[in-house]
């Protein structure tokens, strides 16, 4: 049993492992919980709204947080220890891997982020203060509805945010610069490219009707212009226009695809198939000889390569289209 | 396993390297390098440091991309090489079992992880976290990573350094054991005490194959007594880092900074 | 494999709850109207009109808003104040914007002008219409007790018909926000322009009603009459009766014309009734008492078993305390006069009824101790007095007003009562330069009046300071020391500013739910506690840009414009100790308090209890006042003093 799916899991249950029994991650959750409870608790609790405008500040700034400290970690851990090129000789594809890694540990993220939340939601029917019971009051608090909102999309957040830190542990992998790299990417996720946006709005380099758009490009931009959107509008008459709330998907997806595709094609490559390939046989005798011949017509033992891999029991080297052999591929 | 495995009736070619040369840059760590490997046998790639011991099995295990030339494994199941780096280090926090298991999940058929184990002999050990183990326990398991599913080509790098005489000898054998079951085993290694052990011995220096051979032809073609005499015959008594034929940027390659005077012991 | 397990639920949850985004949370689609009495009102009718509109059934076009930041309906009694507020300064920073208006639709009912000129549904039935859907009937003859009355209709021709018979033009809800109404001015100047005209008006009335001191004398009692009811008797109208020196038992009388009675002071000339009833009854215009002291007035407070001529709910309040035993009691005699006479007295002392324009000055009366026991030491009953430059101690109220609008209350000394000033449905009053000190509240203002003035009082060591109810009512330039509570902050759409609140237990209290007071340059220092709050929204106190000056409150004028640029949260967490405790200040700029307060700062009418100044003043608004304030302080607190 080694199918993409198979192999994709196992990597995942690998990084939930370690998330497991890793005490650093564990305290992490415990403290991220702590403050989001903490601040919670601390806001006036009178409604789903007010508590939503109220943890959106910190959600942006923790959030990241998070990412980066279940994140940066998980490939560079994994180059700096040469595990990586262990994995390397396994049928494992790149993809396979890095996306395996991203969904163990958004696994961990994510439902820490929800659950957090979602807890932090229910201090405002435990904990809130009572409303005047001789005066009426109507839905401008929000309804739990406009809460829940606001935590799926933080939710979504911490997904696009943890695979721009886990790019960010495959590109600053073989360097020792991963935690300055993450520190980097979580500065620039926070504040980094509002602050651009700002300068490139006050320099007058950005014309203030597009930014609607560029704000989309910033992930916690984005964020923030879908909570306002989708959840605190709800008690705001003026409505965001359909576009907007497009745009910012459309940059969060983004965020979250490039990041996985570029972790996915720097994480490693193989080599050429003109410098290294896999043949069903090599002729006796000095290898010269037959490399000579492998050389001379580099297509031919590879497309055998692939007929053979394909009658054989593996289902891997042809099906997704590799160009050659590679079992690695 | 091992004295269970015979030796395969015939030996048959598992890789060949051809002309391959590797530079970075405007360093060249070696040129023209050609050799097969045949099943079931023990090839040793000795040198000093800084020779591209390591960089070359890196260029054999398809970790490194060679700057020309080519290479070819032979091979027909879903893992054509087992390499096992240099000073192998694994997630802490798993068993050996667990590890071992993670590495088996990948594999289409499956492999007994537990008769890996033995193989290697950490089947006693095969519940101790990770970050419990001695460092030649590291090794082994990195060696049982390389081996599990039967790969033709066992790629090993330094895998007896910096270990007690016992534990290197158990490394050796464990390699010998590895090749009777058909397997083209190479390591890289100064340890000569260890590469004498090995059916095959690849010499190399100045970026370039210096010698090929069994290790008593080596010496005998190097007219010396000793495997030491007819190395330090060979790559001259200084002791001395290469550092790739032109430029000066010794980092290249990582085993650079590895020690020799192990060597001796 | 428990990857595949929890991988697949955590996916599961969340494509299940992600449902929330196809479902509709808005509130804003049509909140249904809510039963008017759990509203929150707002009116453009006092409590004494709300009276009468119960009272006679008149109707009083409503609305009910649905705000985006305000958790509770609000509810107006009258349109005008529904769009004069939607219009006011700073109302979307507390409220938001209005989700949905509705007012009252007249179409299916029959409206008729009553006997009294208010309007009266006589058929049919009300109903809700939304405010965009609504034709409004202005300018028309239709009145209800505050003031002309806006008719809204769900129907065009309806609205078309209702101007056969009232007048007035149909408009849509554009056309009556354009339209003029009458708005609450809250500026200093406005209320320096009010306390002008109403001290204007009680000079001419104390300049008029002192002309009666001019009366020929026409009779000495004991020399041209034996007693002082033959002397009343005997003296023709617009002359004055002399008591000389002595004790007089022969009282409990009615004077019928205009009469001057003159003792020879309030050491001299003694009047002691007999303990029954009022000693002095006046019941015709211009009659005056001066230079006397009366006592052995009855014990009778209540009347219930009168017969009154009022609408009930005033016929209750005058059976009450109208009517009670008196040092002298005037009805129907405006233009009255007491000055330099001394009562004691276990009920009321003067009591005015249904006679405008009585002056009362230069008078003392000592009610009971404890209070409970006391009355009213004056009282004016539909009539628009002054009382100025007396002294009250003990007894219930100093100066009790029912329907007393436009009296004026000034120069006054309080001590030992319940109450030093008590307003009840009485509107457009000026209380001014009065002290007050071991009372119950100083200045206190109730039943939802209007228009009143309350200024440059001083009170001292008492339960409140000044607490002042209604709307549009300017509290200004009063001081309030060592009290346990300074300000109470009641009322709605008022002025509080330039008080000077020092070394109180509690500086202000914020007790209305709806936040739509100005408090501004006041100066609130050294008190145990800047600001308590009761339940209700964070409410802002700047006003254009200024706030009040908070002793010890945190924070650098970085631009130099007066004004701390860190707003102030009197209430917040870390700021109410910042007079207190120099420490507080290294915790208020802290990155985690930062945090908190700009929660505070977001949607303040959804949140609860809190006070937000945005631009604390840097100096003390009024430096003299609050050196010596802090100087008569017993309490003052050692920190939060003057930079």
């Amino acid at each position: 049993m080694s199918g993409e799916t198979d192999d994709l899991f196992a990597v995942v249950e690998r990084e939930l492992t370690i998330v497991a029994r890793t005490p650093a991650y564990i305290a992490t959750a415990v403290g991220f919980a702590a403050v989001v409870w903490w601040l919670a608790y601390a806001s006036s609790l009178t409604g789903y709204v007010p508590l939503v405008a109220d943890l959106l500040t910190p959600v942006e700034v923790l959030v990241p947080l998070l990412a980066v400290a279940f994140g940066y970690r998980a490939i560079q851990a994994d180059a700096a220890s040469k595990e990586l090129d262990v994995l390397r000789t396994y049928p494992l594809r790149p993809r396979t891997y890095v996306v395996g890694v991203f969904v163990g540990r958004a696994t961990a993220v994510l439902s820490l982020v929800f659950v957090t939340l979602l807890v932090a939601g229910l201090f405002v029917p435990l904990f809130g203060p009572p409303a005047n019971p001789v005066i009426a009051t109507h839905g401008g608090d929000g309804p739990f509805g406009t809460y829940l909102r606001f935590v799926l999309l933080a939710t979504c957040y911490a997904a696009v945010v943890l695979a721009a830190v886990v790019a960010v542990s495959t590109v600053a992998a073989r360097g020792r610069t991963v935690i300055a790299a993450a520190v980097g990417v979580f500065v620039l996720l926070t504040v980094g490219l509002d602050l651009g946006l700002v300068a490139a709005l006050s320099s007058g380099v950005v014309d203030p009707d597009a930014l609607r758009y560029l704000l989309a490009l910033s992930p916690n931009s984005a964020f923030r212009g879908l909570t306002l959107a989708l959840s605190i509008r709800t008690v705001e008459a003026a409505t965001l226009p359909v576009s907007a709330v497009l745009a910012n998907v459309v940059g969060l997806a983004l965020w979250l695809v490039g990041s996985l595709v570029l972790a996915a094609l720097s994480v490693w490559s193989d080599p050429p198939t003109e410098r290294w390939q896999v043949v069903e046989t090599l002729s006796a005798g000095r290898g010269t000889d037959a490399s000579t011949d492998a050389a001379a017509d580099q297509r031919e033992p590879a497309a055998a390569s692939v007929e053979q891999s394909v009658d054989g029991s593996d289902e891997r080297s042809g099906g997704a289209g590799a160009p050659d052999g590679s079992p690695e591929d | 396993m091992s004295e269970d495995a015979d030796v395969p009736a015939a030996s048959h070619p598992v890789a060949t390297v051809d002309d391959v040369a590797l530079a970075f840059g405007d360093v060249t760590v070696f040129d023209d390098v050609s050799f097969t490997l045949e099943s079931g046998t023990v090839t040793a790639v000795v040198g000093p440091n800084g020779s591209g011991k390591s960089t070359l099995l890196r260029v054999l295990a398809g970790l490194l991309p060679a700057t020309e030339g080519s290479v070819a494994v032979a091979a027909t199941g879903d893992r054509p090489i087992g390499f096992c780096p240099q000073e192998p280090a694994f997630r802490s926090g798993f068993t050996v079992r667990e590890t071992l298991s993670f590495y088996a999940e990948l594999l289409a058929d499956d492999p007994d992880v537990d008769e890996t184990l033995e193989l290697v002999g950490l089947d006693g050990v095969a519940d101790r976290r990770v970050g419990a183990l001695s460092g030649g326990m590291k090794r082994l398991l990195g060696m049982a990573g390389a081996v599990l599913g039967d790969p033709p080509l066992l790629v090993l790098d330094e895998p007896a350094s910096g270990l007690d005489p016992a534990m290197r000898r158990h490394i050796f054998e464990t390699a010998d054991a590895f090749a009777d079951r058909g397997v083209a085993v190479v390591l890289a290694t100064h340890h000569l005490v260890g590469a004498e052990t090995a059916d095959r011995l690849l010499v190399l220096d100045r970026s370039d194959v210096i010698a090929d051979g069994p290790p008593q032809s080596v010496i005998e073609d190097a007219g010396a007594e000793t495997l030491e005499a007819a190395f330090r015959g060979m790559v001259g008594d200084e002791r001395t880092v290469r550092a790739g034929r032109t430029g000066t940027d010794g980092q290249a390659e990582s085993e650079g900074s590895n020690p020799e005077t192990e060597d001796d012991a | 494999m428990y990857a595949r397990y929890l991988v697949t639920a955590l996916a599961a949850v969340l494509l299940v709850t992600s449902g929330v985004f196809v479902v509709d949370v808005d509130p804003g689609e049509g909140p249904s109207v809510v039963d008017f009495d759990d509203a929150i009102t707002m009116s453009d009718l006092t409590q004494a009109e709300q009276r009468v509109v119960k009272e006679r059934s008149l109707a009083v076009p409503r609305a009910e808003v649905f705000y985006s930041r305000y958790r509770y309906v609000v509810g107006h009694q009258g349109l005008s104040s529904l769009v004069t507020e939607l219009d006011r300064d700073g109302h979307e920073r507390q409220f938001g914007v209005p989700l949905s208006i509705y007012v009252t639709d007249y179409a299916d009912a029959e409206l008729a002008a009553g006997d009294d000129g208010f309007l009266r549904v006589t058929g049919g039935d009300t109903d809700w219409v939304a405010v965009e859907s609504a034709h409004f009937v202005v300018d028309s003859d239709a009145r209800h007790p505050g003031g002309a009355a806006v008719v809204p209709f769900s129907e065009r021709a309806a609205a078309e018909q209702f101007t056969d018979s009232f007048g007035g033009t149909v408009v849509g809800w554009e056309g009556l926000q354009a339209h003029s109404f009458d708005r609450s001015e809250l500026s200093l100047a406005a209320a320096e322009r009010r306390t002008t005209d109403r001290h204007g008006w009680a000079d001419t009335a104390a300049a008029d009603a002192r002309q009666l001191r001019d009366r020929p004398v026409s009779v000495v009692v004991g020399e041209d009459a034996p007693t002082l009811a033959a002397a009343i008797e005997r003296a023709p109208p617009n002359t004055t009766v002399v008591l000389p020196a002595g004790e007089y038992h022969d009282v409990n009388r009615t004077v019928r014309k205009p009469l001057t009675i003159r003792g020879a002071g309030v050491n001299e000339t003694r009047l002691v009734g007999d303990g029954n009833g009022s000693v002095l009854r006046a019941f015709d215009a211009r009659v005056a008492v001066t230079d006397l002291s009366i006592r052995g007035i009855g014990q009778q407070q209540a009347r219930p078993n009168l017969t009154v001529d009022a609408d009930a709910w005033d016929a209750q309040v005058l059976r009450a305390y109208g009517y009670a035993a008196s040092g002298i009691e005037f009805d129907d005699a405006g233009g009255s006069y007491v000055a330099d006479v001394y009562i004691e007295t276990p009920t009321n002392g003067v009591t005015v009824r249904y006679s405008d324009g009585v002056v009362i000055e230069d008078v003392r009366v000592d009610g009971e101790t404890p209070w409970r026991e006391g009355f009213m030491s004056t009282i004016t009953v539909h009539s628009r007095m002054v009382v100025q430059d007396s002294t009250f101690v003990g007894g219930r109220d100093g100066v009790y007003m029912h329907l007393g609008d436009g009296t004026v209350v000034r120069n006054n000394s309080f001590a030992d009562l319940r109450f030093g000033v008590h307003e009840m449905y009485t509107s457009g009053t000026l209380v001014a330069n009065n002290t007050a000190t071991r009372t119950r509240t100083g200045v206190v203002v109730m039943t939802l009046p209007e228009d009143n003035v309350v200024t440059r009082n001083h009170v001292t060591d008492s339960a409140v300071g000044i607490d002042v109810a209604g709307r549009a009512s300017y509290v200004v330039g009063n001081t309030l020391v060592d009290n346990e509570e300074g300000l109470d902050v009641g009322s709605d759409r008022s002025l509080f500013a330039r008080n000077v609140v020092v070394g109180n237990d509690v500086g202000i209290r914020a007790s209305t739910l709806i936040p739509t007071n100005v408090v501004t340059a006041n100066d609130v220092v050294g008190n145990d506690r800047y600001v308590s709050t009761s339940l209700g929204p964070v409410r802002i106190w700047t006003d254009d840009g200024a706030g009040n000056y908070w002793g010890g409150a945190p924070g650098v004028d970085s631009d130099r414009d007066g004004f701390i640029d860190r707003p102030f949260q009197p209430t917040g967490a870390v700021d109410r100790y910042a007079a207190s405790s120099p420490d507080a200040h290294v915790l208020a700029t802290s990155p985690a308090v930062q945090l908190l307060r700009s929660q505070e700062g977001s949607l303040p009418g959804l949140r609860s209890r809190g006070v937000v100044d945005e631009a604390p003043q840097v100096r003390p608004v009024r430096p003299a006042a609050v050196a010596a304030a802090l100087n008569t302080s017993a309490t003052r607190a050692g920190t939060g003093v003057l930079a």
